[in-house]
């Protein structure tokens, strides 16, 4: 960074002599060289043809009239004629708009217009974050977090963001169907359907054949109790619980390590050091939610506490390690050789602690040295050296934390790491809980060995899809065609339901009633907030049902009443009398929360070396490619693949939407002979996989990430086919995980396949200002030590010496004096991960449309806020940084100026508005935007995409009222929530105060994770926004440009080590 | 008194109406265009347009929101975001 004068002399320079060189071949630049893709670093000759332009040759490109036949006069007269009629037929169909009819009996909180809101739990994952659930008009229109929720608190990932699109299916399943004639499945009552399952169920218990229930992990502890009761009932039950992409083997290894449970959550907010090995525990890994809460807790420059420091080891390039300050590239299979090292340093060299003396401990560390790790593996020697000592030095305060792919041993050599070096203080005092074990793979196989020899005569899946889910070694899909009986539960169709005899629909959370217990000190409730849509109930009242073995025993509030009945034996069992319970029960579904009676438990964990001693096989290097499956941040297992906006929201760090594919590096495509797109065949010991390859910058030589959740091939119709099925190559996991193999065989295929990323989209660098393009400063960093030291040092690197008023602009229109209430963003980038939960919640608060793959590919993306990816440095050893990049307010707004119809205009509270119904759709104001946010509706979306399934009238239902559908050649853009803006103006005046900006969050702010998006007044000097925008840390993206952003970014600081500065920078 | 021709001098004010355009149409021929034109409206109000348009065999049913009763809003939504 220099001061602006020098920059503008080194830009008159370049201008003439005309020497604009390219960032990769400037060996003397003193700033980092930010790049996005390969096409951009190695300037691709299309590439810099393709930013030159303002919109892709597809969009621009008229239509060709030669090839149009030729057509006569009286053809055309008649194919006219034609039309007209036929338009004229078509056009006396009109929808049926419905009656508009007000309350006759209006219920008594409800106000029209004004939104109501329920606390709920979600059942997404595992994780069961607390929900806040908006409805108008009984609608469930968005899903924000419980600020009660004591794990989650007020936060939600993406998938809950997107799950009301899950409620308002139009391919949900309406009515239970009868699949025993396969070709002709067709619909069946519930009361038949319960006959005929309950009479099947009691002749397979009076047989003594096998009921194979098959779920996800149990986390409810009254749904526990209805297996109970079915079991009682039907006595030959046997329950297997699954969780895809789990943490199974980090699970087992604390069993071993600690007598038992589960890996307890960790207080990351009080780790001064992090090492993270192969986790990316910022996006996907365990619970993500409240991770990153608690590691950006740890990076915030506002509250003056000291920045944890983050290093990762990895050979997959995860979201976390490029947030980290220090990040080491090795292949995954050496990662536990590198924590034998690392004890081997601590335990051996400088006997840190107790296990020291242990002589069978350190007896398997003899043959592990660091210095000779370091250099066989070419790593870094002072970064090493910076971790080891920090590691050393913050006994207590640094953690250690393996991802969940990792094998057991690994784990278990993690564990004692952290016992080594104290960091056991920062595991949690509670536990995570699951109702039922999860079953083992040796359980399943059994399950599959029942199913074959014939000795299971039921089959239900349990809200499950395990034909997609299992390892394909199991064989489970084969077995099953011998199960006599075959039940789903399901919410859309599946490849389980497929192969099955019964498909039974069931409600979503929005619809059902349940309680969780994720952890053992609080439960959460769940509530339906509208009745069920469709004909579908909910699958714990459906077992139950059949537990008391009479069709006739179900009725409506089956589940509630039992539900209660046993909250009143059980978590409020101290609320005898009937009224003080009713009254327990409002209060706890209100909060949504209850915290439980028991307490952690402050029993401290015991070590169990022999966990280590006994430890026989581990992880070694093996073949020239490492194998690593991980789990989708938004697809997850891939149950919500039929979700559009979870489809077409970009992989956090390659930024692909709608596809899964080979992540590998630039020296492995090379061995290989492969270019990006290409396909490769991979083939492993559970089955082979045809993939295209993505040629990602950061993974380690030989190590092939695919992402999973994708590949489904029975599933509704935006899910259908997208990506490719990665679970063929799950293992049962007895060699190393289920998730990671290095037993794996890669060759190149033919063929190619079109992978769509959005990394290059959108460049800043437009042919007026090619000449300044590496003299933009998009993104600002520092070192934490520097702010430190000098809390000023970007402002003055900014703008030198240069006093507060010398600042202003000089502008030929008079500048407007906002005096009253001014809006204002501030994104801290220190707290930002890159992690997209904003776009998601973006999405579902502004009514945007799915596009689909082919309009991304052009260019067509309608999200409003995108998370702008710059790396630095060097293909096999980048940096990155993260930008959410949305339309900045500019005072002196570009856009405003070469509009036409003054459809974009500027509100004296400073937002930079747009009017829809006056936009004529010339584009000019896109064009003339310096940070190319706007977007183009092309086509009516909703109609174009996938037939026009997003007008189905369930998708109607899910649209924000409060904000306009936009249509076809209409201009959109952020508008920062204004919506809820407007609402705090009607409290206002409701209340005759002042507009308070600290009352109004926008869906972006509410959804972030991590806390990095702060909004607000910038006139209000009391809030403490006004602190946070005026930040030393502040600053404008295209400040240069001069058109006053309203959007302040603070400037991202990288713990490292002082004499690493230009580290930091590059 | 208001006197038109006052103020237009070249209109002559008369009783007679000279510029009454003659009927172009016969009482006769005005009944059987109105007839067709009535015929007609009745035969297209009667044809099925609906046959022309969705083609979906299966009526859809309008999906009925209701609130369930049971369930408890929210009295507090969330604190001040600072």
């Amino acid at each position: 960074m220099r001061l602006r004068e020098e920059r503008e002399q080194e830009i008159m320079d370049k201008k003439d002599t005309g020497n604009i060189l390219p960032a990769s071949s400037d060996e003397n630049q003193k700033e980092p060289n930010y790049w996005r893709s390969f096409r951009e670093l190695y300037n691709d000759p299309e590439f810099i043809k393709e930013r030159n332009l303002e919109f892709s040759k597809d969009e621009t490109s008229p239509p060709d009239t030669n090839s149009l036949s030729r057509l006569s006069r009286r053809k055309f007269l008649a194919l006219m004629s034609a039309s007209a009629a036929v338009a004229a037929a078509g056009c006396s169909n009109y929808r049926d708009k419905g009656v508009l009819i007000p309350y006759n009996s209006k219920p008594e909180s409800v106000t029209i217009g004004n939104p109501t809101f329920f606390a709920s739990t979600c059942d997404g994952c595992s994780n069961a974050c607390g929900l806040l659930i908006r409805t108008i008009e009984g609608r469930p229109i968005k899903v924000d977090g419980n600020p009660d929720h004591p794990v989650s608190k007020g936060k939600v990932c993406a998938i809950a963001q997107a799950s009301v699109m899950n409620l308002y299916d139009p391919e949900r399943l309406k009515n239970p169907v009868d699949r025993t004639d396969k070709g002709n499945p067709k619909d069946i009552a519930w009361g038949e359907l319960d006959e005929k399952i309950i009479g099947a169920l009691k002749s397979a218990a009076a047989g003594g054949k096998e009921i194979s229930i098959v779920a996800n992990s149990i986390i409810s502890p009254t749904a526990k109790k209805v297996l109970d009761d079915f079991t009682v009932t039907y006595p030959t039950t046997k329950i297997y619980s699954y969780e895809p992409y789990g943490s199974e083997t980090k699970n087992s290894a604390w069993a071993k390590c600690y007598g038992a449970g589960n890996y307890p959550p960790v207080q990351l907010d009080k780790a001064k050091i992090i090492l993270s090995l192969e986790s990316d525990f910022l996006i996907s890994d365990g619970n993500k939610v409240e991770a990153a809460r608690l590691f950006a807790e740890g990076r915030d420059v506002f509250t003056g506490k000291e920045f944890n420091r983050l290093y990762t080891v990895e050979g997959n390039a995860s979201l976390t390690g490029l947030n980290s300050d220090y990040r080491l590239i090795l292949r995954t299979d050496l990662i536990e050789d590198f924590v034998w090292c690392l004890l081997n340093e601590f335990l051996i060299k400088q006997r840190l602690s107790v296990f020291a003396s242990d002589v069978n401990i350190t007896s398997k560390l003899q043959n592990y040295s660091l210095e000779q790790f370091i250099s066989a593996n070419n790593l870094p020697k002072e970064v090493i050296g910076h971790l080891v000592s920090d590691l050393s030095k913050n006994p207590g305060t640094s953690i250690v934390i393996g991802g969940s792919l990792l094998p057991e041993s690994t784990h278990i050599a993690i564990n004692l790491l952290n016992e080594v070096l104290g960091s056991s203080k920062l595991y949690s005092k509670e536990k995570n809980v699951h109702q039922i074990p999860i079953s083992t793979p040796s359980e399943i196989d059994l399950l599959i060995s029942n199913l074959k020899s014939g000795k299971t005569g039921v089959v239900i899946h349990y809200d499950t899809n395990p034909v997609y889910d299992f390892a394909k070694e199991f064989g489970y899909a084969d077995a099953l065609k011998n199960a006599p009986l075959v039940i789903t539960m399901a919410h859309i169709i599946n490849e389980s339901a497929d192969a099955g005899n019964y498909v039974l629909p069931l409600n979503t959370m929005f619809e059902s009633w349940g309680d969780f217990q994720p952890r053992n000190t609080f439960f959460s409730t769940q509530q339906p907030v509208i009745a069920p849509l469709y004909n579908t109930r909910q699958k714990e009242e459906i077992l139950l049902t059949w537990a008391k073995g009479n069709k006739d025993a179900f009725k409506a509030d089956l589940y509630h009443q039992y539900l209660m009945d046993n909250w009143k034996a059980t978590v409020l069992s101290e609320f005898k009398n009937e009224a003080k319970f009713n009254n327990a029960w409002s209060a706890a579904l209100n909060d949504g929360v209850v915290m439980s009676k028991s307490v952690a438990s402050d029993v401290p964990m015991q070590f169990k070396n022999e966990a280590v001693a006994s430890l026989n096989s581990r992880m070694t290097k093996n073949g020239d490619f490492v194998l690593l499956l991980t789990k989708s941040s938004t697809l997850g297992d891939g149950k919500h693949a039929n979700n559009g906006w979870l489809q077409e929201l970009s992989h956090p760090v390659t930024k692909v939407v709608w596809d899964n594919y080979a992540a590998i590096s630039t020296q492995t495509s090379k061995s290989l002979g492969v270019d990006v797109n290409d396909l490769v065949k991979i083939t492993t010991s559970s089955g082979e996989l045809e993939i295209p390859v993505f040629i990602q910058p950061g993974i380690a030589e030989g190590v092939i990430a695919i992402t999973s959740g994708y590949g489904r091939t029975v599933c509704g119709v935006v899910g259908k086919d997208a990506g490719f099925d990665s679970n063929k190559l799950l293992s049962k996991g007895t060699k190393l995980s289920p998730y990671l193999n290095n037993d794996v065989k890669v060759e190149k295929s033919s063929g190619s396949y079109d992978v769509i990323t959005t990394q290059d989209y959108y460049p800043f660098d437009e042919p007026f200002y090619k000449d300044i393009q590496y003299e933009r400063e998009i993104i600002q960093e520092g070192t934490y030590l520097q702010y430190k030291s000098d809390p000023d040092f970007l402002r003055r690197e900014i703008h030198g010496e240069a006093k507060e008023e010398e600042l202003e602009y000089g502008s030929i229109n008079k500048q407007y004096k906002h005096t009253g209430v001014k809006w204002g963003m501030v994104i801290d980038l220190n707290k930002c991960t890159g992690c997209s939960e904003c776009a998601a919640a973006c999405n579902v608060e502004n009514n945007i449309p799915i596009v689909g793959k082919d309009q991304v590919k052009k260019r067509r993306m309608m999200q409003w806020i995108r998370l702008d990816r710059y790396y630095s440095g060097t293909p096999e050893v980048p940096k990155a940084n993260f930008q959410p990049m949305l339309c900045q307010h500019c005072d002196f707004a570009p856009c405003e100026n070469v509009c036409p119809v003054a459809a974009t205009t500027h509100s004296t509270d400073g937002i930079n508005g747009m009017a829809y119904n006056r936009c004529v759709g010339t584009r000019y104001c896109s064009n003339n935007c310096p940070y190319k946010v706007r977007r183009f509706n092309y086509f009516n979306f909703r109609d174009r995409f996938r037939d026009g399934i997003q007008l189905e009238e369930s998708y109607s239902l899910m649209a924000n009222p409060e904000v306009t559908v936009r249509s076809r050649g209409v201009m959109e853009k952020c508008t920062f929530c204004l919506q809820r803006i407007m609402d705090e103006r009607q409290v206002a005046i409701q209340e005759n105060r002042m507009v308070k900006g600290s009352n109004v969050k926008t869906a972006c702010q509410e959804a972030c994770n991590s806390n990095a998006i702060y909004f607000g007044d910038q006139n209000d000097k009391d809030s403490d926004f006004y602190k946070f925008n005026n930040s030393n840390l502040g600053y404008h993206v295209l400040d240069d440009v001069k058109t006053k952003p309203n959007v302040t970014y603070i400037a991202k600081l990288k713990n490292v080590f002082e004499t690493e500065k230009s580290e930091a920078h590059n | 008194m208001f006197n038109l021709s006052q103020i237009i001098p070249n209109i002559k004010l008369t009783t007679e109406n000279t510029n009454v355009i003659k009927p172009s149409i016969k009482r006769r021929k005005f009944f059987t265009y109105a007839g067709a034109l009535a015929l007609g409206i009745f035969s297209i109000s009667k044809i099925p347009f609906n046959f022309f348009g969705s083609n979906n065999s299966e009526k859809k049913v309008a999906i009925k929101i209701e609130r369930n009763p049971l369930a408890v809003e929210r009295r507090k939504r969330a604190g001040d975001n600072g």
